[in-house]
């Protein structure tokens, strides 16, 4: 710092001056920027939502309330109000880019690999399955014209058609389902659907479009699981190309195709145009009706209520409860609920430790909590209360449970008295020395956290000392390898009722790590049946089983159901033909917009 | 002073292999496993989830991939091993590059932080000059309560409210905007911007009012010079200097505020990039992101520092002998 006292000074001033201009300079040269841009993009609809125009109201697209009655296991009672399949196709207008607002960032996008609610929705467009399971156990083709199992129940052989072609223009035959199947199984690609596969053996192509794959015992979930995008043939020429890029750029063969990422919070799929192999129950088989799809992930719930509401949002999901009621109410928007099969929010009630080894404190829980109200106020109604181990959108469902144990807090008491629990001090009940201490873990925050302590409030009241423990779900998974609980929260939505009863309450998924018989029960018998309803074919000996299961579960009272849980989407006016498939993710190819 | 810069360097060094180990620490040491949440996808979130069966192998084999099965100090020196060799590491759950995240993410956070800063010191020198000039008035009160107002209000809970008005009741600007344009733009910087107005009105206030009695400013005035010219010309720019230094300062302070807006705007940055790794326990991202702030921040203090010495030529660094 040697240089004169004059140069000093001036380049000071002259700094400090350069220091404005330029962070002022700095500050409007992103507006600058953007400004030139917006003339090319003028999508921003930033207008209120219009009302609709009257020409309109004579469209045949909203059907009436058709009960559909006939299809009873697989429905529900919201969804009777769907458009469903009744929308003439005629009535369908094509083009046009629908915003999809949702709360997650899909992690990859590779259905082979990776497994997620958020990414599930938008996988179901890009990737076609063999088969397709328009309602609980029933299945229609889909990239297979036609398919055999053999009668022991181990070999599938599919007749796959011969006009598909990968969105990449490679063409669709058995070489390219085999290596999906070689893929999922390669220890490398590290597939989290290697468990779909089942008892696979191997698969060989046995002709160009034909394949057969071979299971080493027989499992029936087998032809549900390939009809999930998930075992859902990918393009493996540009699994090789696209190297890591693939996950979030997947290639298969569905009515929209992978556009692009706009950036980190926006995805574009755009129509495939050579779409001609739709199954036999979307209205539109061919290609789809919009042109693109604008995924965004809008974390706060807030703000994506408000993209609703303001117009620009077409679809949101996952809306707040206590919204919900509210938006119904303005009659702008439809509401689609959308009960999710499988195991509802419940509690495993450990019947290893005390107290809930006794079958008295678990009846008397059963009768104890009001799961009405809990359901009303956990979710304001929007999710209807549970009384089984399966859901009502479960095809197995059986209606049976919901009358066993009716609320009733005199009895529950009645069934602890003549047990032996007897009120002691503070009003806590004990049975020889031991009090009637219960620790539900559960996860922390939430709806999860507020059932739980719904049940506490309940269960206090008739003498029970209820703690509810919640923690972040990976801590709840050491308790449950500690065997350190008496309740335990877990939900799962599975299509197939055999995954609910094999998870859940068979004896091989205590030990290991991440299991779910967090009841611990071990029950050859029990074993038996489960096992016996993965391999039995015939659907209506199946739904015999699974009633039967559902009855011995709660004759155990072996858990404390509390709700079926909903996949819930709100949507524009505008938005026509939207349905769901089994796990509550849309089939777009069938959507279009009104004008 | 090059013996300063030097020193200053090299104490760069263990202050950002500090944060690195801290926050290394933090998410092994945090309950939570990322495989097993990867395999079973649990949050508790209200989106219901999918997944198969999880067998134990399963589990080990990821585990092992993603070399979460080595010890602690073994994963600590791989990965700044990687660091030293400008790799950052991979994703968990996508695979992609930790570096090319940033890279791509950067410019979004960049460009919320410059216009939010331009914002910030808009308004911040409109309700500064307008207080220190009516200095004692009902004005000086009204713009003082404002940037009392601005440095307590939660950034997200003011952003919600400038979505609330302007896109669901005036529905002039966009909710959910695309990132590219302008008018998605305004309410995230003007949210993000205020608190830091609130902050540089009350220094810009502060610093005019102890110039404007300064016998300098008396004899603009005596010279019959404008009011405009004495308070713009003579007064303000002498009140500048310790506003400079706190701008620098501030944009620090912008970018970590982009972490809130940019969740509640839905904008894709540094911020969202790192809030969803910390949910979804994306160990090498959060790591990442972490360190390359840690980085910019010092590097930031760093250059504030320096440039005291040329904004006001007293303070001289290092000339311990003179």
């Amino acid at each position: 710092m040697r240089t004169s006292i004059s140069h000093d000074t001036i380049s000071r001033r002259r700094m400090l001056r350069l220091m404005l201009v330029g962070s002022a300079s700095l500050a409007v040269a992103p507006l600058a920027v953007a400004c030139s841009q917006a003339p090319a993009a003028p999508a921003a609809p930033a207008k209120p939502a219009e009302p609709a125009k009257p020409a309109e109201a004579a469209q045949p697209a909203a059907p009436p309330a058709a009960p559909a009655a006939q299809q009873a296991p697989a429905q529900k009672p919201a969804e009777a109000a769907k458009p469903a399949a009744a929308a003439p196709a005629g009535a369908a207008r094509s083009g046009g880019n629908l915003l999809f607002v949702h709360q997650q960032k899909a992690t990859s996008l590779d259905a082979n690999v990776w497994t997620a609610t958020n990414a599930a929705r938008i996988m179901r467009q890009i990737y076609d399955p063999l088969v397709w399971q328009p309602e609980g156990g029933k299945f229609v083709a889909g990239l297979a014209e036609k398919w055999e199992i053999s009668p022991d129940g181990k070999v599938y052989t599919f007749m796959l058609r011969k006009d598909v072609k990968f969105h990449d223009g490679t063409p669709f035959n058995a070489a390219a389902v085999k290596a999906t199947y070689d893929r999922i199984l390669d220890p490398a690609t590290k597939s989290l659907q290697i468990g779909r596969l089942g008892p696979y053996d191997k698969s060989e192509v046995v002709d160009e479009f034909t394949i057969r794959t071979t299971l080493k015992e027989p499992y029936v979930p087998f032809l549900s699981n390939i009809s999930e995008h998930y075992l859902a043939p990918a393009s493996m020429a540009a699994v090789k190309a696209l190297g890591d890029k693939f996950a979030m750029n997947p290639v298969a063969t569905g009515p929209f195709k992978v556009k692009g990422w706009t950036d980190d919070t926006t995805f574009v799929l755009e129509r495939n145009p050579d779409y001609k192999w739709g199954p036999e129950f979307w209205p539109n088989r061919g290609p789809a009706h919009l042109d693109t799809i604008t995924y965004r992930m809008v974390e706060e719930i807030a703000t994506r209520l408000i993209a609703l509401e303001n117009g620009e949002a077409d679809i949101i999901d996952a809306p707040p409860p206590q919204d919900v009621e509210r938006i119904k109410g303005t009659g702008k928007y439809e509401v689609d609920a959308f009960i999710v099969p499988g195991m509802p929010e419940f509690n495993n009630l450990n019947i290893t430790n005390s107290p809930t080894s006794d079958i008295a404190v678990r009846k008397a829980m059963q009768h104890g909590v009001d799961r009405q109200a809990l359901a009303d106020l956990v979710f304001n109604g929007v999710y209807p209360p549970a009384y089984g181990p399966v859901t009502r959108g479960s095809w197995a469902y059986w209606k049976g449970v919901e009358d066993m144990y009716p609320y009733d807090v005199a009895k529950a008491k009645q069934i602890l008295d003549d047990a032996g629990w007897k009120v002691g001090s503070g009003g806590i009940r004990s049975k020889d020395g031991k009090p009637l201490k219960i620790r539900h873990i559960t996860t922390a925050g939430g709806f999860t956290q507020k059932s739980a302590e719904f049940i506490q409030a309940s269960l206090q009241e008739i003498g029970f000392d209820y703690v509810v423990d919640a923690m972040p779900y990976e801590a709840t998974v050491k308790r449950f390898v500690d065997n350190e609980y008496e309740a335990y929260r877990l939900f799962f939505a599975l299509i197939d009722p055999h995954d609910v009863f094999y998870l859940a309450y068979h004896s091989t998924q205590i030990e290991g790590g991440g299991q779910f018989n967090r009841t611990r029960i071990k029950d050859p018998k029990l074993d038996a049946l489960i096992e016996q309803g993965g391999r039995e074919q015939d659907l209506q000996k199946r739904m015999a089983i699974y009633q039967e299961l559902q009855k011995t579960v709660m004759e155990n009272a072996w858990i404390l159901p509390n709700f079926d849980t909903a996949l819930v989407h709100m949507l524009q006016k505008r938005v026509k033909g939207f349905k769901v498939d089994l796990l509550g993710r849309p089939y777009m190819s069938n959507v279009w917009k009104d004008a | 002073m090059w013996a300063y810069i030097q020193r200053r360097l090299i104490t760069m060094v263990p202050v950002l292999l500090g944060v690195s180990l801290v926050v290394f620490l933090m998410l092994h040491f945090l309950p939570g496993d990322p495989v097993m949440m990867m395999l079973t996808e649990h949050r508790g979130a209200s989106a219901p989830t999918v997944a198969g069966s999880v067998g134990s192998d399963q589990y080990e084999s990821m585990r092992q991939q993603l070399g979460l099965d080595q010890p602690l100090p073994v994963q600590f020196v791989r990965f700044l091993w990687g660091v030293v060799q400008g790799d950052l590491g991979k994703s968990f759950r996508s695979g992609e590059q930790v570096r090319d995240l940033i890279v791509r993410n950067l410019p979004f956070t960049i460009q919320l932080a410059v216009v939010s800063l331009g914002v910030a010191v808009l308004i911040g020198f409109v309700l500064g000059v307008t207080a220190a000039i009516n200095r004692g008035t009902w004005l000086d009160m009204a713009a003082m309560t404002l940037a009392v107002i601005g440095v307590s209000m939660p950034s997200f809970w003011l952003g919600i409210m400038l979505l609330l008005i302007f896109a669901l009741h005036l529905g002039i600007l966009p909710a959910v905007g695309m990132a590219s344009g302008w008018q998605g733009l305004i309410l995230p910087s003007v949210a993000l911007g205020f608190s830091a107005a609130a902050i540089i009105a009350r220094l810009v206030r502060s610093s005019l009012v102890d110039v404007l009695v300064r016998d300098y400013v008396r004899t603009a005035r005596a010279k019959g010079l404008q009011e405009k010219a004495v308070i713009l010309r003579h007064a303000l720019k002498n009140a500048l200097i310790p506003v400079v230094t706190v701008l620098g300062l501030q944009f620090g302070t912008l970018l970590g505020g982009a972490v809130v807006i940019e969740t509640v705007f839905a904008r894709p940055g540094i911020g969202q990039l790192i809030v969803r790794a910390i949910l979804e326990k994306d160990f090498p991202i959060v790591q990442g992101v972490v360190l390359f702030t840690a980085t910019a921040y010092v590097v930031a203090n760093f250059l504030v520092d320096v440039s005291y010495s040329w904004l006001d030529p007293r303070i001289r660094y290092g000339d311990v002998r003179s």
